[in-house]
């Protein structure tokens, strides 16, 4: 299998005041296409820092990610933002979906941003609504629906444009066990389907466990 | 489209005290851009209505000899420039004075000829009260100006007196009886209060010169024909006569005046911009709150991968919005208020016509004026907007995110 993605020696710092707290220490890693990955970890080990650089959201302060040969880290903002449209999907604990918006517009939303037209992006947007299990409630604003109903709006929005990776950072945080497992069904459905790369990080043992490889981490490193 | 979607959303569900700003900045908005409406308007109806009283009087451009001379003599030297384009009547202006009833007072008498010119069609509309007919040879038409001043009304007789100077150095004056035949608002206090149309034949008969003029004027079909027909007529002609424009004419009668007028406009444009920079402070507050509010929406976008220029637009749109329905409001405003003002200088002459010169200032809504407004406008407010906007562009993303 090809390598989508690899971690070469990656390191992030943060600066507060005169203090500098090294998160990611000198982090190695391959992704092989259609793997799905757990990381699993305490609260503050560096899970959802590591997610962020890897989803180009963050800059790495030492080391490159490389997406198949492409290095990320010499890709402009513009590039990036490009990248992450049409190759990555996210889903967040907190789910963050446009209050304003209703569930149907939110997936949209992320089918135009990906340069999808307003019809495309409909048909996908309800297709996805459906497979996911939320058709009755497209009209519904992000209030108006339960935590699960809420997560399984983020996770059509971040395939409305067929992303080839898909991060999730603590994708069940907020959620019980029969909604975890439910989201666990889903991530599985979708995995075989579309055959995505998936890489979660959770504290979850039960969501953990599901998948087939899982990376500790621990003090910014892999144990 | 989603940028105008995104903005009907954040307005409506924002709280009742934030959804306050942008009717703050569209309000001071609407009051700049209808001040600078009503200013201009007003400004460029008084060029308006001094321009069409210059015009009205003495055509678009108008030919003069240094001394007396005759139709044929000018027109014999232009008649290759002369195109169908061009109309051109011919007058002699004589300095006197006006006697009546033991008062006098300085005038100056135009020969026209008694039939139809075209600008003499312009001067009919002019006419307040009596005929506009010159037929008569002992009929004239007279300014407001003149009437008032005499108290003289159509049918009154008076007499016009030309002084003229022998070889001798003695005076001989000659006498002309004349009866007011109509009297006519000229639109302008300096022809109002000096000028007396009478026939051309009356005029020449008082100087004993049967052909005599003073010279042509011109009237023209395309004003941009004036300046290539004012060149082409001055190399015809040379130094024995003078070409001028209605725009020289104006100078003539009173330079500083007409400049000072002139750049009284342009100043006080720039005086009422400033009421749209501040409101463009407004636009700009407005956007930057819209941009510390929306910190966790611009980054949700910025995560699915929204480009700058997708950020950008968001942001702009939402300035450009707000200074959209502001300035057009307010200019639609300023128009009502314009046709407000006519109306309220008709009844109350709010503007006096003796410290403006002419007898009424008309409200002259201009496409160009509007256009200027509205693009000065836009770009102030727009320009405003960058800075917010540059703000949301450079949200990090981990911090937008961490946001609740």
């Amino acid at each position: 299998m090809d390598n989508i993605l690899t971690v070469q020696s990656l390191s992030k710092s943060f600066f507060k005041g005169d203090g500098r707290i090294d998160v990611l220490k000198n982090i190695n890693l391959t992704v092989k296409k259609k793997e799905a990955i757990c990381i699993t970890g305490g609260s503050g080990v560096g899970k959802s820092t590591f997610l962020h650089v890897i989803g180009t959201l963050d800059r790495p302060s030492k080391g490159d990610v490389f997406y198949y040969n492409k290095n990320l880290n010499l890709a402009t903002d513009l590039e990036l933002s490009d990248f992450r449209s049409q190759k990555m999907g996210f889903i967040f604990q907190f789910h963050y979906l446009l209050g304003e918006f209703n569930a149907l517009e939110n997936i949209m939303i992320a089918g135009q941003i990906g340069k999808k037209s307003f019809k495309e992006s409909k048909e996908r947007a309800e297709y996805l609504t459906e497979l996911v299990g939320i058709a009755d409630r497209r009209k519904h604003f992000p209030s108006e629906l339960s935590g699960g109903e809420q997560q399984r709006v983020a996770i059509a929005r971040a395939l409305v444009n067929e992303p080839e990776i898909i991060l999730a950072d603590e994708p069940t945080g907020n959620l019980d066990a029969k909604n975890t497992i439910h989201i666990l069904d889903i991530f599985f459905e979708l995995k075989a389907r579309f055959g995505i790369t998936f890489i979660s990080a959770s504290h979850d043992s039960v969501f953990a466990k599901a998948f087939p490889k899982r990376l500790h981490m621990q003090d910014g490193v892999f144990s | 489209m989603f940028s105008v979607l995104w903005f009907k959303r954040f307005f409506l569900s924002q709280h009742r005290f934030i959804r306050f700003t942008p009717l703050v900045s569209i309000l001071s908005l609407i009051l700049a851009s209808s001040s600078l409406v009503l200013a201009m308007s007003v400004y460029s109806g008084y060029e308006t209505t001094v321009k069409e009283a210059i015009v009205n009087m003495t055509g678009h451009l108008v030919i003069t000899g240094r001394k007396i001379s005759t139709q044929q003599d000018i027109i014999g030297k232009i008649k290759e420039d002369l195109d169908p384009t061009l109309s051109y009547s011919p007058f002699l202006s004589l300095k006197s004075l006006l006697v009546y009833k033991g008062r006098l007072s300085g005038v100056l008498l135009d020969g026209i000829p008694s039939k139809k010119s075209q600008h003499r069609v312009s001067l009919e509309n002019r006419l307040i009260k009596g005929t506009f007919n010159l037929t008569d040879e002992k009929a004239a038409l007279i300014g407001r100006g003149v009437a008032k001043k005499f108290n003289l009304n159509p049918g009154d007789y008076f007499h016009i007196v030309l002084p003229k100077m022998n070889p001798d150095g003695s005076f001989q004056n000659k006498h002309q009886q004349l009866y007011v035949e109509g009297i006519l608002d000229m639109g302008f206090y300096g022809f109002n209060s000096r000028y007396i149309l009478i026939n051309i034949k009356t005029a020449r008969n008082l100087i004993r010169h049967p052909a005599a003029i003073t010279g042509l004027r011109f009237l023209m079909y395309k004003e941009s024909q004036i300046e290539m027909m004012r060149a082409k007529f001055t190399n015809k002609l040379g130094s024995d006569y003078k070409v001028r424009d209605w725009q020289s004419i104006i100078k003539n009668v009173n330079s500083g005046y007409f400049e000072a007028v002139r750049k009284e406009k342009f100043l006080i444009f720039f005086i009422l911009m400033v009421l749209v920079l501040a409101s463009a402070f407004n636009v700009s507050s407005h956007l930057s709150i819209t941009v510390l509010n929306q910190i966790r929406e611009i980054c949700i976008l910025k995560v699915m991968g929204a480009s700058p220029f997708f950020i950008f637009s968001l942001i702009l749109t939402q300035g450009f919005i707000v200074s959209f329905v502001g300035t057009v409001i307010g200019m639609g405003l300023g128009w009502t208020l314009s046709r407000g003002f006519i109306m309220v200088q008709s009844f109350w002459q709010i503007v006096p016509s003796d410290v403006y010169k002419v007898n009424t200032i008309i409200a002259d809504i201009r496409f160009s004026d509007m256009l200027l407004i509205f693009v000065c406008a836009l770009l102030i407010c727009l320009i405003s907007c960058l800075l917010p906007t540059w703000r949301a562009l450079k949200l990090s993303l981990r911090e937008g995110l961490l946001c609740e």
